[in-house]
């Protein structure tokens, strides 16, 4: 039986300066992507985004997010089109120590050269939020390499223990 | 290369319905779990379904947001809380449940994400709804049982649900 759902990189954090990790050379002959972020960040803040990044592309201007979520007493949705690929949110410096994000982001169709790319996300910040969004990077490219980011670099670093991986799935 | 999402068991509930669906001694050797979860629950309350690890009830925590069709919520709960379809809503409607549990067997607290749908085209009802949650399990132990039980009643016939798991390598 054909393998369906691969792992294609995993990075664990195990130093205490990293505030990036990329993964470059994605292959193409997947249908879909699957990004799985356990993670928690150093800045001293409660909650802390993750940026991504698609095959490098930084200059503003190509993202755009619309979320909601709730952070168990009020509900909150919104959208920012700042540019930037606020697509993730997990526990920072102030937020209990040993707790993780369990979040899951879906690409679909990420090969493809016709559309734009959309994600789906799904958010659980355990003790702060459970939410989703949907991300939108507009380019037509294929996306060949993922850059995920702690908040926009200069805002301390990933959590040692913190986990990020990126699975593809083939249709056929 | 070696399978990656790999079935580790299933149950399919059998006549007269289930107190609770059990998996347990699940091997330390994958990376991530994933619930797939079908049921339903044979009374008219608003069923509660919920989700312990390793037997216990202890150190749990639910924070939920939650849309009905008229109005969205957000809460907290002490315990892994899913929610179930019941007989509000009418005959052989079943709910959805995800739920996906990343670094199961690591040496952090365990962080979960579930997502949670009934819908049964009755236009008002308690028993639809989508629920999204972020869970815990203040533990650092592995998992290695799963539970998933009803707060009254049995869980119903051909409720099933199935454990995966995910190797990151």
């Amino acid at each position: 039986m054909a393998v369906t759902y691969e792992p294609i990189a995993t990075s664990t954090i195990t130093g205490s300066t990293v505030a990036s990790v990329t993964f470059s050379s994605i292959p193409s002959t997947y249908t879909d992507l699957v990004v799985v972020i356990q993670a928690k960040g150093t800045f001293a803040q409660d909650g802390i985004d993750v940026t991504f990044i698609f095959n490098g592309d930084n200059s503003g201007g190509n993202y755009s997010v619309v979320y909601m979520n709730g952070n168990g007493t009020t509900t909150n949705s919104g959208r920012n089109s700042a540019g930037i690929g606020y697509f993730s949110f997990v526990p920072a410096g102030n937020n209990t120590a040993g707790v993780y994000s369990a979040n899951v982001h879906h690409i679909m169709n990420y090969a493809n050269t016709t559309t734009y790319k959309t994600t789906l996300g799904k958010i659980s910040f355990p003790g702060n939020q459970a939410g989703a969004n949907v991300g939108l990077w507009r380019s037509t490219a294929a996306i060949g390499s993922i850059q995920l980011q702690i908040s926009n670099g200069s805002q301390g670093y990933y959590e040692t223990g913190s986990t990020l991986t990126i699975y593809g799935i083939k249709a056929a | 290369m070696a399978n990656t999402y790999t079935a580790i068991a299933t149950v399919t509930v059998g006549s007269g319905g289930a107190a609770s669906i059990d998996f347990s001694s699940i091997p330390a050797t994958y990376t991530d779990l994933q619930l797939l979860i079908s049921t339903r629950e044979e009374s008219t309350a608003t069923a509660e379904l919920f989700l312990k690890f390793n037997n216990t009830t202890s150190n749990l925590s639910t924070r939920w947001l939650r849309g009905n069709g008229a109005s969205v919520s957000s809460g907290t709960t002490t315990n892994i809380q899913l929610l179930t379809s019941s007989n509000i809503g009418g005959a052989n409607i079943f709910s959805n449940v995800s739920f996906y549990i990343p670094n199961y067997a690591g040496s952090n607290n365990k962080s979960a994400f579930s997502d949670v749908v009934v819908e049964n085209n009755v236009t008002s009802s308690p028993d639809v709804f989508q629920n999204l949650a972020a869970h815990l399990w203040s533990n650092t132990a592995a998992i290695n049982q799963i539970t998933l039980f009803l707060a009254s009643g049995d869980i119903a016939q051909y409720s099933t649900a199935t454990l995966y798991g995910i190797k990151n390598s």
